[in-house]
């Protein structure tokens, strides 16, 4: 699903995130990325949703090679990916279903689908009856539950979660974190960056930590350190 | 297209529309005032260019003669005239008759010139008024005439024809110069109300281009946005310069008997389309420098 060769990524301004970095990760794993503030996390992140390009090494995803993707079809690479903000990124001025559905719009997705497929969603990640509900009427755990469901709109093949937990206290985390796992077992690869050692040790799942640009870890069944 | 895409670009241009109401007045403002500009300049060359045409077409040439000529030089005078190659036509106009026909054309003003200019006070001279049988073959008669000892000045369209050319030169640079500096205002002021909606819509921007939505879908509402301001713009300029002109016809038909400004069909037709073109190419302008500038997609 993902495979790093290689890879080095060096910013305009000489800071060097990432050095020689190559793992893969196969469809249908659950993995955690873990490390320090500043490691690379949210490089590898960026460069899997082409919002970067690697300065050295290859980056695939979905069987596409990143490096070589024209910008035009970068937008066809990112409707394979679902992506978890840790600060939820939800539009406040739509309801929770327009935050749902709008994810369907902005892809040209037929509004019969948009119908049938929002209810379901929210119904997955246990909103359903707070589908006209605004952001702002919503708890942490309720926004993140949102920002999943849109993730998932276009069923996508890989989501990609940058700290989903980050704001929510520790029971509502554990919240997200089944559902999470709910969604990894119906098939979905499912890629975390945290810093929550507790849920990364008792998930007991693919762990691969990063300092200064590094991979110093890659265990199968791995805890936070 | 689907439909409903189609209907979300509408949807999103009203809506941005809305939001920033203000700005979208002011752009809409510039835009017209830069398309009435344009309008008045090009009303005003079409007309130049018109009376250019009208002076063409006129095959007189006027000698005015000198004062110690009398009625006795006038016939030996009449027929040097009409040997010169080129004259079918001469008639003799009286200085008194001179001020008759100006004082009649100037009907509509005030001042009576034959109260004012009575006998000798009249400034006006005796004058023969040639017909030429071609506008090409006047200049030789005009060099002809003022060979003539009698003949103190002579006129003909083409002198005017050289003035008013010039003159329309000198409307058509400035106006250029007047246009440019209001073409750069009113790109800034579309820039940045689009800007504004950029700026207003930039979660909801981020958002779409992490889920995949295509460049364009995200640049269509921007597009829109400045291309209805540009095109509202010249429709308020358009009504505006059309009103202007009919006004000024029928002033000038009813104040100044002499000149006459060109018909408003077809020149009206033609400039409609004109500014609609530049108006919205405007606002597609604006819209594009903003995308490119501060959308990043």
């Amino acid at each position: 699903m993902i495979s790093f060769n290689k890879v080095s990524k060096v910013f305009p301004n000489r800071q060097v995130a990432l050095q020689q970095v190559s793992f893969e990760i196969n469809k249908g794993e659950f993995v955690f990325l873990v490390g320090p503030s500043g490691a690379g996390k949210t490089t590898i992140l960026e460069l899997i949703t082409c919002e970067e390009k690697p300065t050295t090494g290859m980056v695939s995803v979905a069987g596409r090679v990143v490096n070589r993707l024209k910008p035009s079809q970068v937008p066809y690479l990112r409707r394979n990916l679902g992506i978890v903000f840790q600060d939820f990124r939800l539009l406040p001025q739509k309801t929770v279903y327009e935050n749902v559905a709008f994810a369907m719009q902005v892809v040209e997705a037929p509004p019969s689908l948009i119908r049938r497929r929002v209810p379901l969603l929210l119904e997955l990640v246990g909103l359903h009856r707070k589908a006209n509900d605004l952001p702002q009427q919503l708890s942490g755990g309720e926004q993140q539950r949102t920002g999943l469901a849109r993730a998932l709109a276009n069923d996508p093949l890989l989501l990609l979660c940058d700290e989903p937990t980050g704001n929510l206290d520790p029971e509502t985390a554990w919240e997200i974190m089944n559902l999470l796992v709910q969604i990894n077992n119906s098939g979905a690869t499912i890629l975390m960056a945290t810093h929550a050692k507790n849920l990364v040790d008792r998930m007991k799942r693919r762990v691969i930590a990063i300092d200064a640009g590094h991979i110093v870890r890659d265990d199968y069944r791995g805890g936070y350190s | 297209m689907r439909l409903q895409t189609l209907w979300y670009y509408l949807l999103e241009t009203t809506r941005s529309l809305r939001r920033n109401i203000w700005m979208a007045c002011a752009s809409i403002i510039t835009v017209t005032l830069a398309m009435l500009i344009l309008g008045f300049f090009a009303s005003l060359l079409y007309n130049l260019d018109f009376m250019a045409t009208q002076v063409e077409t006129q095959l007189e040439v006027t000698c005015f003669l000198r004062d110690y000529v009398t009625s006795d030089d006038l016939r030996p005078l009449l027929t040097k005239i009409l040997d010169i190659p080129g004259v079918i036509k001469a008639d003799f106009i009286t200085r008194d008759q001179a001020l008759e026909r100006l004082n009649s054309r100037m009907g509509g003003s005030r001042v009576d010139l034959l109260t004012i200019y009575q006998g000798s006070d009249n400034p006006l001279q005796d004058s023969y008024v040639i017909r030429a049988s071609s506008p090409e073959i006047i200049p030789a008669i005009a060099a002809s005439l003022i060979a003539l000892p009698e003949v103190d000045d002579v006129i003909y369209g083409n002198n005017f024809i050289k003035q008013l050319l010039s003159f329309t030169s000198l409307v058509r640079i400035s106006g250029a110069m007047v246009m440019l500096g209001l073409a750069g205002a009113a790109l800034f002021i579309v820039v940045n109300t689009i800007r504004l909606t950029v700026d207003a819509r930039r979660n909801e921007i981020n958002i779409m281009r992490f889920v995949g939505a295509t460049s364009w879908f995200i640049r269509v509402p921007f597009i829109l946005e400045g291309l209805l301001l540009g095109f509202v713009g010249a429709l308020v300029a358009f009504q505006l310069t059309a009103w202007l002109y009919h006004q000024a016809a029928d002033y000038i038909a009813r104040e100044i008997s002499f000149i006459s400004m060109a018909g408003a069909d077809p020149f009206l037709g033609t400039l409609r389309l004109w500014l609609f073109a530049a108006g919205t190419l405007f606002g597609i302008l604006g819209s594009s420098i903003t995308i490119g500038r501060y959308l990043h997609v």
